[in-house]
């Protein structure tokens, strides 16, 4: 049976959109977001060795806000290549994956792991 | 001599039973058409089709769907006879015991063969 | 002399019951994102769930019947069936995210992974249940809950700004960062106004045999214990503003939020913390699955109460111990706590109309209450929130695509 021109435009639109919106949940989040995770996760893994030095908080729990850290800086490095489209983006992302690589390990360093 | 609305006093309300226990409310009302009598209000349904037949027929084929997964042809129902109303107030009461109620099979089967053979459920309070 | 212990116990009851996985979450995310200037919305849902409270206390006493009985009476099961499937759906995806939270305590404190936990905290939730009456479930986990104030106490000794706090309980307009701000203040207020937490007060007032002699037990309750409570919320707020904001830490994970409390309180801060997390989820995941099965046995006129052995009353034992084996399933499967609390949170906020809106009604049936019908600053702030709730249900999902993270 033949479709009229507004039901196949219809029909395509409602093709198109899903795919729309699955490809935008596959894409990675703006360089600016990455950056802003990964100096999150950087201060945090700097409070946490403040606080560990500090007797406050156990080596347990440390244990696990590293991991959390180590998660991130895994997701990061794979999707913030994509992100960075210029040579001084890929020159910030490097520095903060850095920083947070030397975060993680100062800490592990601090619990003797 | 008072007036009660059917719609606002009487349906969707909790019923109890001679014991005062809970049995549910009224889901529908059934009137009885008779040749050459006026029309009168004979009969409480409680439990069934019918609570779901009032939503819509979606929710009536759902309704059977759920039943027909679990091998009945579809939920106990209870037909009361108006007439065994006692008292109509906040709830209302009806002259039956709740046991004997067939849209009480759910809740005696659950209390018989789920939850009093474990520790801690019989009695009466806590 | 009765009474005035019932109304301290009400009150204590109220502030120890307040915080729970999502309050917590969303003003911790609230504070470290945007400092103190999301602590308006903080206000403004406490005085509205401190209202909704009031309100369907005051049905309860009066007229003898909690919020769900009149919500299938007076409105029909036609109707009804919307704030049952709404309900029920935000229910569980919050009592989910409380599992979640009592988890998350105990893989802080043993290192065990928390989807491990979330089976054994189902039944030992099943068991408090299944043993305990009314006064002991809804008192006894509130008591402890009040371990909470270490958020108060965290707060002070940072030395917040008390100028700046004030301000900030005016409402503003976001400098940065605009969807992210609203979608925070949106899940604020699901975690502030939760259907559970009015209908559970509801039928609480019902298992506690409330006459319209508790009437004023009911007021000082709701108002003071949610203020108080809000209070320990705007707490956390603070304490994530002046710990996080200043560092740039932002909250993506559940465990972060320990931080909060070991700064300026030190090892007992964290312990503290600790103990909060898994008391105040605990208490609330039994008062959430409470509330699921007071719905369902009350609209249904099902036998039901907390107080009489289950026997007794099979169906709503059956319910609730099902929709706790059912909410750990997600834990179990590993899903992240904080997603599935932030998710649950905006849920919440969209599903208000289809319970607050009905009150409306409800408070202006002179055949159920009487003289004591609202009042017209009551209804007038019935109006606003109802307001409120529709712009958060329009509002809901855009801003979670958008603020969402």
């Amino acid at each position: 049976m033949l479709q009229s021109a507004g039901a196949r435009a219809t029909h395509v639109r409602l093709v198109l959109v899903p795919l729309l919106v699955a490809a935008g949940c596959g894409s990675p989040p703006p360089l600016d977001k990455q950056l802003e995770t990964l100096e999150s996760w950087t201060a945090t893994m700097q409070l946490a060795k403040e606080r560990h030095g500090a007797g406050a908080i156990t080596v347990t729990y440390v244990t696990q806000l590293r991991d959390g850290a180590d998660e991130a800086f895994q997701q990061a490095s794979t999707s913030i290549g994509s992100s960075a489209r210029t040579r001084a983006d890929s020159a910030y992302a490097a520095a903060a994956l850095d920083s947070l690589r030397n975060a993680i390990r100062q800490l592990e360093a601090e619990i003797g792991s | 001599m008072g007036a009660v609305q059917l719609s606002h006093e009487v349906i969707d309300t909790q019923l109890v039973d001679r014991h005062q226990e809970k049995i549910g409310r009224i889901d529908e009302l059934l009137i009885e058409l008779e040749d050459g009598k006026p029309p009168r209000v004979a009969t409480i349904v409680i439990g069934g089709a019918a609570r779901a037949r009032r939503v819509g027929r979606w929710m009536l084929a759902c309704h059977r769907a759920v039943h027909a997964l679990f091998g009945q042809r579809e939920e106990h129902a209870s037909h009361v006879p108006f007439g065994a109303v006692r008292c109509i107030a906040d709830t209302i009461e009806i002259d039956v015991d709740g046991d004997t109620l067939d849209s009480m099979h759910l809740e005696h089967w659950l209390a018989t063969r789920v939850i009093c053979p474990i520790p801690g459920a019989s009695g009466e309070r806590k | 002399m009765k009474k005035w212990g019932e109304l301290a116990l009400g009150v204590v009851t109220s502030i120890g019951g307040f915080l729970e996985v999502g309050s917590i979450a969303t003003s911790a995310q609230g504070g470290a994102e945007f400092g103190y200037q999301l602590a308006w919305v903080l206000l403004l849902g406490t005085l509205s769930l401190a209202m909704l409270m009031e309100m369907t206390g005051r049905l309860a006493a009066v007229s003898k019947r909690t919020y769900a009985d009149l919500l299938r009476e007076r409105f029909g099961y036609r109707f009804f069936v919307l704030p049952l499937v709404a309900v029920f759906v935000v229910s569980l995806l919050v009592l989910a995210s409380e599992i979640g939270g009592v988890a998350i305590a105990l893989q802080m404190a043993t290192g065990v992974a928390f989807r491990w936990w979330a089976i054994p905290i189902a039944l030992l939730g099943w068991l408090l249940l299944w043993r305990g009456n009314f006064s002991i479930v809804e008192q006894g986990t509130a008591m402890l809950g009040l371990v909470a104030i270490s958020f108060a106490v965290g707060a002070l000794v940072l030395h917040p700004t008390w100028p700046t706090l004030g301000r900030a309980l005016l409402p503003s307009l976001p400098s940065h960062d605009r969807a992210r701000y609203w979608y925070i203040a949106i899940s604020i207020l699901g975690a502030s106004i939760s259907p559970y937490l009015y209908l559970f007060y509801s039928a609480g007032a019902i298992e506690d045999e409330w006459t319209i002699e508790h009437l004023s037990v009911n007021r000082v309750t709701a108002v003071f214990g949610n203020v108080f409570g809000g209070g320990l919320a705007i707490a956390a707020l603070v304490t994530a503003a002046l710990v996080f904001a200043p560092r740039e830490i932002k909250v993506d994970r559940y465990e972060q939020i320990a931080l909060l409390l070991a700064t300026p309180l030190g090892r007992a801060g964290f312990v503290f913390f600790v103990m909060t997390l898994f008391i105040t989820c605990f208490g609330a995941t039994l008062e959430i699955v409470l509330a699921m099965a007071y719905l369902l046995a009350q609209g249904f006129g099902w036998n039901w109460s907390e107080n009489l052995k289950p026997g007794k009353d099979a169906r709503f034992s059956t319910s609730y111990t099902v929709l706790l084996l059912l909410a750990a399933l997600p834990i179990v499967l590993g899903m992240d706590p904080l997603s599935l609390t932030n998710i649950s949170m905006v849920v919440t906020a969209a599903s208000l109309p289809v319970t607050v809106i009905p009150l409306f009604v409800l408070m202006n049936d002179g055949d159920l209450l009487d003289t004591h019908v609202n009042g017209w600053p009551s209804n007038l702030a019935l109006v606003v929130i109802a307001l409120i709730s529709i712009v958060l249900l329009v509002a809901a999902l855009p801003l979670q695509l958008l603020g969402g993270g």
